[in-house]
């Protein structure tokens, strides 16, 4: 059997490793945007090879794709999906994991996916106002005070801003920082994509804690993935700028320490509300990975911060050491409508975590991460249990160099998370190491007891709100009365008034 | 006593000099007679200090703002070091003259992003390079506390206590440990740890649970308020006192503990005094007598009605000279008219010198290290005078599981080890 990987980083790595492990022993090629040393060794170990191409290119990629003649296509990142990639292997007759465009936009448009939740009813949305110009978007946000504002569109994890703890002491900072932010989606972003009619999303602050439900599914029938948690602050203590995730725990088993078993149920059952939702609106069947990148808040427990469209990155490298079932027979059988009949096994005794190593640079200036000499001791990682993907790195001759993301994602395994995370804080100390002398950092903290018993904390507390708001029957309720206005459910369009 | 503060922007888009001016403001309980700020510029490094925080002036588009209060001039602790190439400011929480070159040390290794060893003891500290990175370092024995907060994804905020982060607009991400440390840089942001001879045994000063911090903030783990409940619950259990009416407590550190024992002898607590100024006055921090007798004048008028007639537990936190306890008994036996007066103080006696250098008092003045247990019960006119017992100190310490240093007490360390 052939496999053609589209996509060229830690995720596809996952992938990979995953799919070579399947008893019909694939030959795996992957079209790649760079010379990914992991998907390359994955790929001629399995008498496949990695093809450089514009993975979000869908001519290029269907010109990799007829050269290679694949029984399964598999698309990794979103922006192929965008692209249309998918839709363009389907029209050549290839077999595809992977969402279409149209489907896709649960993702790319971060608009279009909160007016689906509301047009369906779905639980686990927020209040949100879009704008078009930004001097809409700005006036509005004038006295905004607590709100996030974001790019309407999917931006790689970049210019989120959470206006949160607002004071009114501190009015003129808020205000000038909602200008800003306002100004910098539209002026920096935002501006490199012609592909939406929004701008700027203005949506209700939620608290709570993160966790990722992914779901793998034909359209009729959804497999839902064990919960993992990634942590988006750059830095430990939950500090720092925004990334695309500096590592993420699961398990054991199929729950968080901080999730119970029926949230974990009612998040499977948003993400399969969208996916129902999503394929009645566009008309088409939705065939791959769809995640909720979720939050369990006070206001409703589950709820929707965004959508992915695929799985999530570092979130997928948690079911590597896990899985005991045919990832490549479960991906097969979902692109050709055949999953009723699978099952998702995995070992529910193991506590995974997985660490993102980045250039110092990352995120918010990857130009000064790019371009370092690094190494990596595989054998002693492997000694130690765990397993290294590559990223945000390429080959360049017989160096390896950084490409200003995030380069090495470490996952390691053990029957505790506080295990697993000291195994990964030495890998990621010991094995990876810069040539040049520039800087890497990792989060030393994801996994430890230490900030496990913060989520827990957490959780316990906003449990506690939104099962009063259950009882109460104003679950995703916030009610504001604006005194001779009137008296409103939707803070997002109380603030406007 | 002092308060430390460091705040760092990620982004231009997120300016915090306002923001620390009113975190500032949640510490100046720790130090009302001298405050400072720093920040980074173009040109280097620009500082201002006065008597009090509203007389500081920082720029409200700076990135990264370091800032104490002192109380008292001689407790202010401002060190210039030069750092990986750089000049920087180090605010300590205590004068430490012979820690110079350990906290230039410190700073420069957590610069790069490595773990300073050490073998000096050194303070807490803060400390702002003249590009803008901030290191903020707990002292290795753990004797005064730091916290970490968070800002969104826009700035990090490192404070004595929680309610400075809280104030600032951030929320408390958690502790720093003994040598425990974060650097804040352009790109980079690190946990560090102080490493070296400096890391054997460390325990927290009781003073920051007993008396310094604020009541609503949670100093290593350990949420003060019901830290202190728990105490003035000890001192009711332990008392056994049938007579008692009323309890009441000077405002305002001693009310957790007035409530505590209230609940613990089944007796209303009631409001005894209201004081004047608005501002949270730390009588015994004043150095000079004349400035803490106004001070205790200023905070103490009492609601005579609820306590006249009555039998009284009066409860304060600790006692120092007992000027306090002096004044407040004679405004209850003579202006108020009391029955009875039960004077509960929620510390052990104070007796020793402090050997960390935390507290500054001079033994002769201390009442317990040099008055027998009846000539102070006289003296300040008292039917009796009870105070926490080692055991109860012990018993709170372990509950809460923190190791706090009662050597002032005479006591050692006590607690748990964690
Ligand atoms: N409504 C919200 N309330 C609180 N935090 C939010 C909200 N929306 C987003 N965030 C925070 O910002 C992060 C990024 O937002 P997200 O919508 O996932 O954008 P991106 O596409 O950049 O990943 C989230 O992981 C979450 O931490
Ligand atoms: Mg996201």
């Amino acid at each position: 059997m052939k496999v053609l990987i589209v996509g060229s980083g830690a995720r596809e790595h996952a992938l990979a490793l995953m799919m070579a492990r399947s008893s019909s022993e694939p030959r795996i090629y992957v079209a790649s945007d760079y010379a990914n040393p992991g998907l390359s060794r994955v790929a001629e170990e399995s008498g496949g090879k990695l093809m450089i191409a514009r993975s979000s290119d869908p001519e290029a990629v269907a010109r990799v794709a007829e050269a290679v003649s694949p029984d399964l296509v598999v698309i990794g990142p979103e922006e192929p999906q965008f692209a249309g990639v998918a839709d363009e292997l389907r029209r050549r007759g290839f077999t595809v994991f992977g969402a279409g465009r149209r489907c896709a936009e649960i993702e790319r448009s971060k608009v279009f996916a909160r007016e689906l939740m509301w047009r369906h009813s779905i639980p686990g949305r927020l209040y949100f106002a879009a704008f078009r110009s930004v001097e809409e978007a700005r006036e509005f946000s004038r006295f905004a005070g607590e709100v996030v504002i974001k790019p309407a569109r999917q931006a790689g994890g970049k210019g989120v801003r959470v206006l949160s703890g607002y004071r009114a002491y501190l009015h003129e900072d808020y205000e000038e920082m909602a200008r800003r932010s306002i100004e910098s989606v539209a002026s920096g972003v935002m501006k490199s994509y012609s592909d939406t009619k929004y701008t700027v999303l203005v949506e209700q602050l939620v608290e709570g804690v993160e966790y990722t439900a992914t779901l793998i599914t034909d359209g009729s029938y959804h497999l839902p993935l064990p919960l993992a948690q990634d942590h988006p602050h750059a830095f430990d203590f939950d500090i720092g700028p925004e990334t695309g995730g500096m590592g993420s725990i699961s398990g054991p088993g199929w729950l968080l320490p901080f999730i119970e078993r029926g949230e974990f149920e009612r998040s499977v059952e948003i993400v399969r509300r969208a996916v129902e939702a999503l394929q009645s609106e566009v008309g088409e069947r939705y065939v791959g990975a769809i995640a909720g990148q979720m939050m369990l808040t006070g206001l409703w427990g589950p709820t929707v911060i965004e959508f992915y469209s695929r799985f999530g990155d570092p979130e997928i490298a948690n079911l590597l050491p896990v899985v005991e079932s045919d990832m490549l027979e479960i991906l097969d059988a979902a692109a050709s409508g055949r999953l009723a009949s699978k099952k998702l096994e995995i070992d529910e005794t193991r506590a995974v975590v997985v660490k993102a190593v980045a250039p110092a640079g990352y995120p918010l200036r990857k130009s000064l991460g790019k371009g370092h000499p690094i190494a990596v001791d595989e054998a002693r990682a492997r000694e130690l249990g765990c397993v290294v993907l590559y990223g945000s790195v390429e080959m360049r001759g017989s160096e390896m160099v950084t490409r200003g993301s995030r380069a090495i994602e470490i996952v390691c395994t053990a029957s505790s998370h506080e295990e697993a995370a000291r195994l990964a804080n030495r890998v990621a100390a010991e094995c990876v190491r810069s040539l040049d002398g520039w800087p890497l950092f990792f989060r030393s903290d994801i996994g430890t007891s230490r900030l496990l018993s913060k989520r827990v904390e957490l959780a316990q507390r906003v449990r506690r709100v939104y099962r009063s708001k259950e009882a109460a029957g104003t679950l995703g309720e916030f009610y504001v009365w604006v005194p001779g206005k009137g008296f409103f459910s939707n803070p997002i369009l109380a603030r406007g008034r | 006593m002092s308060g430390l503060l460091a705040i760092a922007s990620f982004s231009e888009d997120a300016p915090v000099g306002r923001r620390a001016l009113y975190a500032l403001r949640a510490l100046e309980h720790r130090g009302g007679s001298r405050a400072v700020a720093c920040f980074a510029t173009e040109k280097g490094i620009e500082c201002s200090s006065g008597e009090s925080v509203r007389a500081l002036s920082v720029s409200p588009g700076a990135r990264a703002v370091v800032a104490a209060v002192y109380s008292s001039p001689s407790d202010c602790s401002v060190t210039r070091i030069e750092a990986g190439g750089e000049e920087a400011i180090a605010l300590c929480s205590r004068p430490c003259p012979g820690a110079r070159r350990a906290i230039e040390e410190a700073v420069s290794e957590a610069l790069r992003g490595r773990n300073p060893v050490i073998d000096t003891e050194i303070p807490s500290f803060v400390a702002l390079t003249s590009s803008g990175s901030i290191v903020a370092v707990r002292d290795s024995a753990g004797l005064t506390p730091l916290s970490v907060g968070g800002l969104g994804f826009d700035a990090a905020v490192i404070a004595s206590e929680t309610p400075a982060i809280e104030v600032s607009g951030a929320s408390p991400r958690d502790w720093l440990r003994p040598g425990e440390g974060v650097v804040v840089s352009r790109h980079l942001a690190k946990r560090v740890e102080v490493r070296g001879a400096a890391r054997r045994g460390h325990a927290l000063c009781s003073f920051e649970l007993l008396y310094i911090a604020r009541h609503d903030a949670i100093v290593d783990g350990v949420p003060v308020y019901s830290f202190r409940k728990m105490l003035g619950y000890e001192l009711g259990r332990v008392a056994k006192l049938s007579s008692i009416d009323v309890v009441t407590g000077i405002p305002e550190t001693a009310i957790p503990y007035a409530i505590g024992l209230s609940q613990a002898i089944g007796k209303p607590f009631e409001i005894g005094f209201v004081p004047t100024g608005g501002e949270r006055i730390r009588a015994a921090l004043q150095g000079d007598p004349l400035a803490r007798l106004v001070a205790i004048h200023m905070k103490m008028n009492p609601v005579a009605k609820a306590l006249e007639g009555k039998s009284v537990a009066l409860v304060d936190d600790s006692m120092v000279t007992g000027a306090t306890a002096k004044t407040v008994s004679q405004i209850l036996r003579y202006r108020v008219g009391v029955r009875e007066l039960h004077l509960f103080i929620a510390s052990p006696p104070l007796v020793s010198d402090c050997p960390h250098g935390v507290l500054s008092y001079d033994r002769g003045s201390l009442l317990a290290a040099n008055m027998s247990a009846r000539d102070a019960a006289r003296y300040l006119e008292v039917d009796s005078l009870h105070w926490v017992d080692r055991s109860s100190l012990e018993l709170a310490a372990r509950v809460f599981g923190v190791p706090l240093c009662a050597k002032c007490f005479g006591i050692g360390v006590v607690g748990g080890s964690r």
